[in-house]
């Protein structure tokens, strides 16, 4: 009888503890909500709230509210698309940092651990000095930072399969790659004019300000078809989490995974950075963040990152909106003003054992 | 009835010859200790058990050959405590312990999951610990932990590599009396590699004496914890008490320098 009483405070104890998980994703979205609510208010436009929310209210409900022409314009052109490019741009990147952290067992895993972001600055500066890529016109740029990202992956898939896939080696790769692309857009640059060297620099520094509706469909459709893989494997990835021998032991095909969610976290990251450039910190910090709350089983964690991140991301831009308006600064240097802070906290507070 | 059965087993790292030409058995609810010097293969035979490693050579669980069996299968058939463990970063107990449950559910943790991963909090008087991170535990009660993991998989093989290195006296006796306690409670067979042959010979059922990756020989404790194996396996001049056990005292080592357990 007391056995049986144990037993049903045990689970009830953990289901609570679930529920406070469910809680905080749930209090991460109203979060996103109001910051978006907010956003969509600011800017330089001098546009009221109520003009804001009519502009969004008389697409919907036209007979209900009136609008004007210059309030659409604002709000639909310029500003909601911008508000969820950040949503799923920093979705994208915090549960590819989570995945990256997840299967590589490494707490300085991020999307661009693996030399993605290189890869990614590298094909942009190709279209850009040189006019070379994949894409014609005005994806020239877009598809060149995409086809190197995935060629990145392919190339630490090369050489870590090599050697074995483990994360010792998928990093080791990684920074090889990470180098190699860094070089080459170093070399680039010194060829390049004044113009174009400028133009490469603020791509890599990310922003939010090229954003389109196209862009935004097409970040979350990427960003759609690879979560729910990653979702599924939530287990196998708590399980890698643990080591790679116990994960096998619990019936995981650790190297299918790992390679998997890999290819997976980078098309993600692909789809997002090649529209908005690179974005540092989200993807390193949003499931730090996270874990810190919720902890480390990633049926909770990866949700949790994408919320963390979309959240972090859209406050970033609205700061570097109206921080120094009118100026706008791009969001990647904002992401990592507030980054760096957090990063040194967690480098001097966390427990030894978290990691 | 014979459990699992280890025919003309062989494991080599590149050109580094592991395991040489095995062949054992391990009864139903028997536990097989290990025993023998670093490097012997002990680790290796678990892991080649568990298919973690690929052995050649022929592993039948109930007659039935693990190559034909997929990770999923072996794994609902086979749990694993490995010699020190860490848990997946911020993880509770209770999320450790429920990872056990991986080869039985897909996503949903369903009530039986919960029943199963709260019978063994409690068997094993896990429960103040159930909602503290894993990282935060001792050694031992890590270790217990491990085990805990192991036995929510259900399995009818119990495989642990070295289940008491690093824990203190009362730990080792505690995790060592746990793990006889399961396998009778739950009728399972366990194979163990085990460092501390008294230990060994106070807990398991069988022995298997292993020397350079081959059997050197295998039977109870009694027969087989004798002066004269501990000077050709281990290289060490002992005693061996014979009392209800046999109790070994190390004297010196054959090597030169000073013996030690």
């Amino acid at each position: 009888m007391e056995c049986m009483e144990s037993r049903i405070g045990l689970k009830e104890e953990y289901t609570r503890f679930v529920g406070r998980k469910l809680l905080f994703l749930a209090a991460i979205s109203l979060c996103i909500i109001a910051v978006a609510g907010v956003s969509a208010t600011l800017g330089s436009a001098n546009l009221s709230v109520s003009e804001v929310y009519s502009a969004i209210l008389a697409r919907a409900f036209s007979g209900y509210f009136e609008t004007t022409w210059f309030a659409d314009t604002i709000v639909w052109g310029l500003r909601l698309h911008r508000i969820l490019m950040g949503v799923v741009a920093g979705a994208g990147l915090g549960i590819a940092g989570a995945v990256m952290q997840g299967i590589l067992k490494n707490p300085l895993a991020s999307p661009f651990t693996l030399g993605i972001s290189s890869a990614a600055s590298f094909g942009a500066a190709l279209a850009i000095i040189l006019g070379a890529g994949f894409a014609g016109g005005e994806y020239l740029i877009i598809g060149n930072a995409f086809v190197f990202t995935l060629l990145a992956t392919f190339a630490v898939y090369g050489l870590a399969r090599y050697k074995g896939i483990t994360p010792e080696t998928m990093i080791l790769a990684g920074i090889a790659i990470m180098y190699f692309f860094s070089a080459m857009t170093s070399f680039l640059q010194y060829v390049g004019r004044a113009e174009q060297v400028q133009e490469v620099v603020f791509w890599m520094m990310g922003s939010l300000g090229r954003s389109s509706w196209e862009k935004v469909y097409a970040s979350a459709i990427m960003v759609l078809i690879c979560l729910p893989y990653l979702i599924l494997k939530s287990w196998d990835i708590n399980a890698i989490g643990a080591g790679d021998e116990t994960a096998k032991s619990l019936g995981v095909n650790v190297e299918r995974i790992r390679v998997l969610s890999m290819v997976f976290a980078s098309l993600i990251t692909a789809s997002v950075i090649c529209f908005t450039g690179t974005i540092g910190f989200i993807g390193l910090v949003a499931p730090h963040m996270t874990r810190m709350v919720i902890g480390g089983d990633h049926r909770f964690l990866l949700p949790g990152s994408a919320l963390m991140g979309a959240l972090i991301l859209l406050a970033a831009d609205t700061l570097a909106r109206t921080v120094l308006a009118p100026v706008i600064l791009p969001v990647g240097i904002m992401t990592s003003f507030l980054g760096v802070p957090f990063f040194v906290y967690l480098f001097l507070k966390r427990r030894k054992e978290f990691w | 009835m014979v459990k699992i059965t280890i025919q003309n087993v062989s494991f080599s790292y590149g050109s580094n010859l592991i395991l040489n030409d095995l062949n054992l058995v391990v009864g139903d609810s028997e536990i097989l200790g290990l025993v023998g010097p670093n490097g012997s293969g002990k680790t290796t035979l678990i892991k080649c058990i568990d298919r973690i490693l690929k052995p050649r050579g022929s592993i039948l669980l109930d007659g039935k050959d693990l190559t034909l069996m997929s990770r999923g299968e072996i794994a609902r058939e086979i749990g694993y405590v490995p010699q020190s463990g860490s848990g997946a970063m911020g993880t509770t107990v209770f999320e450790t312990i429920l990872m056990g449950r991986r080869p039985h559910i897909s996503w949903r943790v369903s009530d039986r999951d919960l029943d199963i991963v709260t019978e063994v909090i409690e068997l094993l008087h896990l429960e103040d610990l159930a909602m503290r991170e894993f990282g935060q535990l001792s050694g031992g009660q890590r270790q217990k932990v491990l085990i805990a993991r192991a036995l929510a998989q259900e399995p009818s093989v119990l495989l642990l590599d070295e289940p008491t290195s690093n824990l203190d006296m009362k730990h080792q006796l505690e995790v060592m009396e746990i793990i006889r306690e399961m396998v009778q409670r739950k009728k399972i067979s366990a194979v163990m590699a085990v460092h501390d042959l008294n230990l060994a010979a106070r807990f398991v059922d069988k022995l298997a004496v292993l020397k350079n990756g081959r059997i050197w020989a295998a039977g109870d404790a009694s027969s087989l914890l004798t002066p004269e194996m501990l000077r050709e396996v281990y290289s060490v001049e002992a005693v061996v008490m014979q009392l209800e056990r046999p109790f070994v005292i190390p004297i010196r080592s054959l090597n030169g320098g000073m013996a030690c357990e």
